[in-house]
């Protein structure tokens, strides 16, 4: 006997009433999006584009915490070089020796604010963690939120994404041992192998697999991201779970513009970092201007990637559960003629190719039970 | 046929070697004897790489000059030191060291080397290897064993020789501070028993320590050593022989004069670059010794030993041997770079050396390469005046990598980021500057970071600094006045100042004794700056741009103990500066100016040259206010910041 196609654990982890919710959000899905399993890459774009206004709000985040983690080291820079002549030495060219001085001279001890850096840097952290909920449901949704709406979104899905990321960790953390090893090893050659570069190969070719499991463990959690925003689920570790086989068996496209977008990113980066190296010393703004290039494209990068991971899920729904029950004093017969048409059989079409439909029969039977 | 067979045998093993065509060890113009020579050493030895060991039979002829009759000699077992309990373990795990910084957390059976004399034997005294006992001059660390000495039935009168004969059998330890093995490699440095130097009435053998180097006289070597044939080796001196032998392996003898140590290389995997340098005394072999992996540096190495030899040959004086040998280390093989052996240095680099730094290959191998003059020919106590050796030598490698690779990017220059020599020197002099005096002996000094800033840094950060009193050529001129008149003996500190004293034609003792004797700081500031109308008290006073006359006043202060005239350049408003000199005896001046113009700004040493100075933030003051740097480091920072968390915002 075949075993049901929707069973109980997949309605446990939708909030009740939620069944609803999911065949609204199947239907949205067919008006904004090609139909079909197509690539993903274009559409993430453009729906980057579309709420653009995300990426600035991102980017002004990112902007002002950096500034607000530089302000203390600032603030004695000013103090130790405002009057002072030593600071030429730093503008037409970057002399190291006066930096070094910076960096070391008791009064001024610039390495002593770098406590700033990680300040900074982690309340952006937190706001990410905060703005990603809400993210993921203006491209879910495709329409532009009131700021009310983001927040109600950002603020319900909050508790959910912490977890849903301290989830992530423990990938992360296997990752890292993999990374530890592959480093051992390559220390292992080192101290072995006459040739010179024996061990920087074995890094190399232990990091690269290194670095794509990463980002699929990146595109897994984006999905799973999707995935408890579009089904309002808050079981992180089903969804953890669930999400993880649909990353296995049927996101490679997803994963492909994940990478695609990793290679945008750094081409990106190099051609201003090369812009960068040409740039004279005194050209402090086109510097600043070139730097702040460099963040916008990698912020623009993740929200691509996490619009792709998005469209992705919306293009390659999972199964909805079957219309309720009807009360057990209304008699009810289900021609499977009805069960195979409308809007609830199309959203489970990219799935259904690899499971087996459940006879209706004996799905009645088991939620009658 | 039996007889003649064996005849033939008897005189292949009479002549085991074939001489390779006659070479000196001395360049075309120079013929030795060079030096005093008081010892000659016939080496004899057997490498075995799979234990890393060697088994050698040694005879050390000693020519008594010291002018009294000679009964006790003590002699060196360096690699006796890399045992769990030598003073130079204890004071490495205690203090650092050169390149051993494992040793701080944990000991390897890997790092334990030996060297055991077998049997002592002095012509017409018989053996005397019982009489052998080590001691411990410094420290009484009983558990040292670098250090043994003979007491001899009778003594060897002034004139006299005595002919030690001895067999020891030396383990190598991998490759740790500057000696042992790395896979197939082996860098043999401090390997056989070498006898202390009779210095200043007594006999000056230390134990072997952390914090510094080698001591002792000079001689001439004849080092045969058998290893296997597959083997690529160099050494101190010059080749003179090599033979196959019929048990798979092949020996090669050296030939070295007027040097004061013997270390050798060997590795099947070597590659031999051969170059040559052209000085004044004629033709330099370059013997480089390096790997296919290191291909990339090696026009570098050549290129920067023949600009090095260029400089020093002509500042200073000849480099009189036939060759230098280049030993570039493998990779893992860190702690034998950078090493200075008489006619013998080791470099550093690595595939990936980037072109726009150096540190090495370049710095490593003009330092190393300095080392021939100012440790291989101008031997000082290196135990205890270090600075005499790797401070002037640091000096050196200042003013000869400056002037290949110009005064601010001697170091390292890279899009727009740069280091020069002077700067690198003075931060590294201003890590612990004021623990111990240059004059303090070196194996004493408070931690290894202390003995790398003073005898290295502050030597070289006190010279180019002295330079603005006595010019920088006077003090080329005092290096060769020196380097001409010491070479080949051991000078003191005292005869290297007395030189630079003479050159000069001044006494500089109130230099010397604060930058050599003491421990005091140079520090000088811009106290204030300020200008005032003349007629302040005037209320119907209006200020006029080159009309209104001001009163400036600037207040010099020197805030260090140390006393050193400073120059100070003074800018105005209408485009006139002048440059005041300060003898800095007070603690502080002051300069009043009545002019038509506001001061602009203040810089004292505007030209940074007083290297010595410990802070050069406080030296200038203006009023225009320099937002440029500010703003470049802040940009810097937020970018560091902004970036941080979109790395780690990549987790959520």
């Amino acid at each position: 006997m075949a075993k049901p196609h929707f069973h109980e654990s997949y309605f446990a982890e939708l909030k009740p009433g939620a069944s609803t919710d999911v065949r609204d959000l199947a239907v949205n899905r067919k008006t904004n999006l090609p139909s079909g399993n197509k690539g993903v890459l274009g559409p993430g774009f453009a729906l980057v584009i579309r709420h653009q206004r995300i990426l600035w709000w991102v980017f002004a985040a990112n902007f002002v915490l950096g500034g607000l983690g530089a302000s203390s080291a600032a603030r004695a820079l000013g103090h130790a070089l405002h009057h002072n002549l030593a600071g030429e030495k730093l503008t037409n060219t970057f002399d190291l020796g006066i930096f070094a001085e910076l960096v070391t001279q008791p009064d001024v001890k610039l390495f002593g604010h770098s406590g700033g850096i990680a300040v900074f840097a982690g309340i952006y952290v937190l706001f990410l963690l905060f703005a990603t909920p809400g993210i993921v449901s203006v491209y879910m949704e495709d329409r532009r939120f009131t700021t009310g709406e983001f927040c109600q979104a950002a603020g319900s899905y909050f508790w959910a994404f912490v977890r849903l990321a301290l989830w992530s960790l423990i990938p992360f953390i296997l990752l890292d041992t993999l990374f530890q090893m592959v480093k051992a090893l390559s220390d292992y050659v080192d101290e072995r192998v006459a040739v010179d570069q024996a061990a920087f190969c074995a890094l190399v070719i232990g990091i690269v697999p290194v670095l794509l499991l990463l980002v699929w463990v990146r595109l897994w959690f984006d999905l799973a991201q999707a995935r408890a925003v579009s089904l309002k689920t808050r079981d992180m570790r089903r969804n953890v779970a669930r999400t993880f086989g649909i990353a296995v068996r049927h996101a490679w496209r997803g994963y492909g513009a994940y990478l695609l977008i990793c290679i945008f990113v750094s081409i990106a980066t190099a051609l201003v970092l090369l812009m960068w190296s040409r740039t004279p010393g005194r050209a402090v703004w086109l510097t600043f201007v070139l730097l702040e290039i460099i963040m916008l494209t990698h912020i623009f990068g993740r929200l691509w990637q996490k619009a792709c991971a998005t469209t992705w899920y919306r293009l390659n729904p999972e199964p909805v559960p079957p219309p309720p029950v009807p009360p057990p004093w209304e008699p009810y017969r289900q021609a499977p003629a009805e069960q195979a048409s409308g809007s609830v059989q199309d959203v489970d079409a990219p799935l259904s190719a690899e499971v087996e439909a459940p006879p209706s029969e004996e799905l009645n039977q088991s939620q009658q039970s | 046929m039996r007889i003649g067979k064996t005849l033939l045998l008897l005189t292949l093993l009479s002549f085991p070697i074939l001489p390779l065509a006659a070479q000196s060890p001395f360049a075309p113009k120079v013929s030795g004897p060079l030096s005093q020579r008081v010892v000659a050493y016939v080496i004899d030895a057997r490498y075995d790489p799979d234990k890393h060991s060697v088994d050698a039979t040694e005879t050390l002829t000693y020519h008594n000059l010291t002018g009294q009759p000679l009964d006790r000699f003590p002699f060196h077992l360096y690699l006796n030191a890399f045992q769990p309990k030598a003073t130079w373990v204890r004071e490495t795990h205690r203090d650092g060291g050169f390149r051993t910084s494992d040793l701080e957390d944990s000991w390897d059976a890997k790092n334990e080397g030996s060297s055991d004399v077998t049997s002592l034997e002095v012509a017409g005294m018989g053996d005397l290897t019982k009489q052998m006992k080590f001691i411990s001059p410094d420290d009484g660390n009983a558990d040292d064993k670098t250090v043994f000495e003979v007491q001899l039935p009778r003594p060897v009168q002034p004139g006299e020789d005595v002919v030690f004969k001895m067999k020891f059998h030396a383990v190598f330890p991998e490759v740790l501070a500057r000696t042992g093995y790395k896979r197939t490699f082996l860098l043999a440095g401090q390997w056989f028993p070498k006898v202390g130097v009779w210095w200043h009435g007594a006999w000056n053998c230390h134990q072997f320590h952390g914090m510094t180097e080698f001591f002792a006289d000079f001689g001439t070597y004849d080092v045969k050593i058998t290893l296997p044939k597959s083997y690529v080796i160099g050494a101190t001196g010059v080749q003179t022989a090599e033979a196959e032998n019929s048990d798979g392996t092949k020996t090669v003898a050296f030939h070295a004069e007027d040097v004061h140590d013997f270390a050798w290389t060997a590795d099947p995997t070597f590659k031999v670059v051969n170059s040559e340098f052209d000085g004044s005394v004629g033709a330099v072999k370059i013997r480089l010794l390096t790997y296919e992996g290191h291909k990339s540096s090696w026009d570098r190495y050549i290129t920067i030993m023949q600009q090095s030899m260029k400089r020093f040959d002509e500042w200073y004086g000849p480099y009189p041997y036939a060759q230098i040998t280049v030993v570039d280390p493998p990779h893992g093989a860190g702690e034998a770079g950078g090493m200075e052996y008489p006619t013998f240095i080791t470099g550093d680099t690595a595939w990936w050396a980037p072109k726009w730094q150096y540190l090495a290959p370049e710095g490593v191998t003009e330092h190393e390469f300095g080392h021939q003059y100012w440790y291989g020919m101008v031997a000082t106590n290196e135990f205890e005046n270090a600075w005499l050796d790797e401070g002037i030598n640091s000096y050196t490698e200042a003013k000869v990598l400056d002037d290949i690779y110009s005064r601010d990017t001697s170091i390292l220059s890279l899009l727009g980021v740069h280091l020069g020599e002077p700067a690198y020197q003075r931060q590294q002099y201003l890590d612990e500057p004021d623990f111990d005096s240059l004059a303090r002996p070196s194996y004493t000094d408070m931690s290894f970071g202390s003995y790398g800033s003073i005898s290295y840094s502050k030597t070289a950060t006190m010279l180019l600094t002295l330079e603005t009193v006595v010019g920088e050529k006077t003090l080329r001129t005092a290096l060769h006045n020196y380097f001409l008149k010491y070479r080949f003996t051991h000078p003191t500190q005292e005869d290297f100042l007395r030189t630079v004293n003479e050159t000069a034609q001044q006494d500089l003792g109130w230099y010397w004794q604060q930058a050599v004797y003491g421990t005091g700081m140079l520090d000088y500031e811009v106290y204030s700056a300020e200008s005032s109308p003349v007629n302040w008290y005037d209320p119907n006073l209006e200020e006029k741009k080159g009309e209104t006359d001001y009163e400036t006043q600037i207040v010099l202060h020197r805030k260090g103990e140390f006393v050193f005239p400073v120059e100070a350049e003074i800018k105005f408003d209408n485009g006139e500066s002048d440059r005041v000199r300060w003898d800095g005896r007070e603690r502080w001046v002051r300069y009043v100016y009545t002019k038509k113009a506001k001061v602009v700004s203040v810089q004292i040493d505007p030209d940074y040259r007083v290297t010595m100075d410990r802070n050069y933030l406080n030296n200038s003051d203006t009023d225009q206010t320099q937002h440029l740097a500010v703003a470049k480091i802040t940009t810097y920072w937020t970018f560091v910041t902004q970036l941080l968390g979109q790395m780690l915002g990549w987790l959520t």
